[in-house]
């Protein structure tokens, strides 16, 4: 029908339901209705509804929306910018040793403790979702007109989830066999649930927002991320790249077989210039020569800085590679990677 | 030095509703400022300023109708309280004391 065609898709009004907050929704709807309505007068359907979506980008603000967690009321400005900067700067730090540039072990380094929050920050996450519930339900049982029941029950819920997290991790550590470690968080667990109940007792006694339970949540997910999908990724990428790198050395030390009749004691013999891999967390190339065969390889770190990852050509595929826990076939032909403790 | 100071798009929005008087909502502020100051701004840029000044005490709202054009939603009006004239007064006392102490050979 006509009509229809002059009203914005129905998934970009989804999502406005969804993002802003109720006691806006109504007003900011209509507005923006009316806004569209105009522009379909002035230019076409199409132009009008690009134009209706980025007022809807343009929605999203601290204040507008209605994500308590960004609510203005509890998280300033201040505090998600200086939350998106450290989840930057932690990313940027896990991306370091990938980047392009000479060889820095200071890069691993930084990178590393920048997985680990990753991982030893992962015990955090429940503690910050425990706080924040206790939180909400602390508002609700003051002013039960708070928001609405939804809004406790979901906080309960956050509550028991989070209670359940901790527990598990907690057990993780003692199945894993980290008596000390175990030991120390199932005592922080009892202290925190104890301080979380004591807050719920009291009459009438509405726990202050703080920020730190967004960061303890927050920081310690966006690490992980990093962690295991982003520093594997580009692990990948650094490798193969290194691998495309080292076919120069594979051709120049195969010529000077033709000419000589065998392959060279060092690379010096070569008397060519030999590219280098380009990353920070790799350091140069290293030929080794054994038994009328040779092998390239090179050394990246992986996982937190701990795994070291050596990667070997062989051109009659005899790696005689000894104390690693893991091997793994590369992009190329001939090529292996092997990860060592 | 005053209890309240104004950004610059925050005296707009508020003289643009001191101007419409009962008229004044999100579209028509927007579509007044289009016209008298050939500035577009965003929905989410008036509503934020509207709703902070409504905080500070300087504006207060109430709904008005309903049409059909907004898809049966109705209208939030906006209008000054004598906390947002008086903070418009002084602003624009200010302004002028500042335009009136340039020396006349600065714009020589």
């Amino acid at each position: 029908m006509e009509s229809e065609k002059r009203l914005p898709p129905k998934w970009m009004l989804s999502i406005v339901k969804m993002l802003i907050h109720p006691d806006y929704r109504e007003d900011i709807e209509g507005d923006l209705l009316e806004i569209h309505q105009q522009n379909v007068s002035k230019f076409n359907v199409q132009k009008s509804n690009q134009l209706f979506f980025r007022e809807i980008i343009l929605l999203i603000r601290a204040n507008l929306i209605g994500l308590n967690f960004f609510n203005k009321s509890v998280m300033k400005k201040k505090d998600i910018l200086i939350l998106t900067m450290i989840c930057l700067a932690l990313l940027g730090a896990i991306m370091l040793p990938f980047l392009q540039g000479s060889f820095s072990i200071a890069t691993v380094i930084v990178s590393g403790i920048s997985q680990a929050v990753g991982f030893i920050g992962l015990v955090f996450v429940p503690v910050g979702i425990v706080g924040l519930a206790v939180n909400q339900i602390s508002k609700f049982k003051a002013e039960p007109s708070y928001k609405s029941r939804f809004n406790y029950a979901m906080a309960l819920t956050a509550l028991i989830m989070g209670s359940l997290l901790y527990a598990g991790l907690n057990t993780a550590l003692f199945i894993n066999g980290d008596i000390k470690a175990g030991t120390l968080t199932l005592l922080m667990g009892i202290f925190l649930v104890y301080r979380a109940f004591s807050y719920l007792q009291r009459n009438a006694q509405v726990i202050p927002f703080q920020r730190v339970f967004v960061y303890l949540i927050c920081i310690p997910l966006v690490a992980f991320y990093g962690r295991k999908v982003l520093a594997f990724e580009l692990a990948d990428m650094s490798r193969n790249h290194t691998i495309n790198q080292a076919a120069i050395w594979i051709t120049e030390i195969e010529s000077y077989k033709k000419i000589t009749g065998e392959y060279p004691d060092s690379i010096n013999e070569l008397n060519a210039e030999l590219p280098q891999p380009k990353y920070m967390g790799i350091r140069d190339f290293s030929y080794q020569k054994k038994n009328g065969t040779y092998n390239i390889f090179f050394v990246q770190w992986v996982d937190m800085g701990a795994v070291q990852e050596v990667v070997v050509y062989s051109n009659t595929d005899d790696y005689n590679m000894k104390g690693h826990f893991a091997s793994y076939d590369a992009s190329q032909p001939h090529w292996k990677y092997f990860w060592l403790d | 030095m005053p209890d309240h100071t104004l950004g610059e798009f925050e005296e707009v929005v508020m003289l643009t509703v001191a101007i419409l008087h009962d008229n004044a909502y999100t579209v028509t502020i927007i579509n007044e400022m289009e016209e008298r100051l050939n500035r577009k701004a965003s929905i989410g840029a008036v509503q934020t300023v509207l709703r902070r000044l409504e905080e500070k005490g300087m504006l207060k709202s109430a709904f008005g109708e309903a049409t059909h054009v907004r898809g049966g939603k109705r209208k939030r009006y906006f209008k000054l309280t004598s906390l947002g004239s008086k903070v418009l007064k002084d602003t624009k006392e200010q302004r002028i004391g500042l335009w009136k102490a340039i020396p006349k050979l600065s714009f020589t």
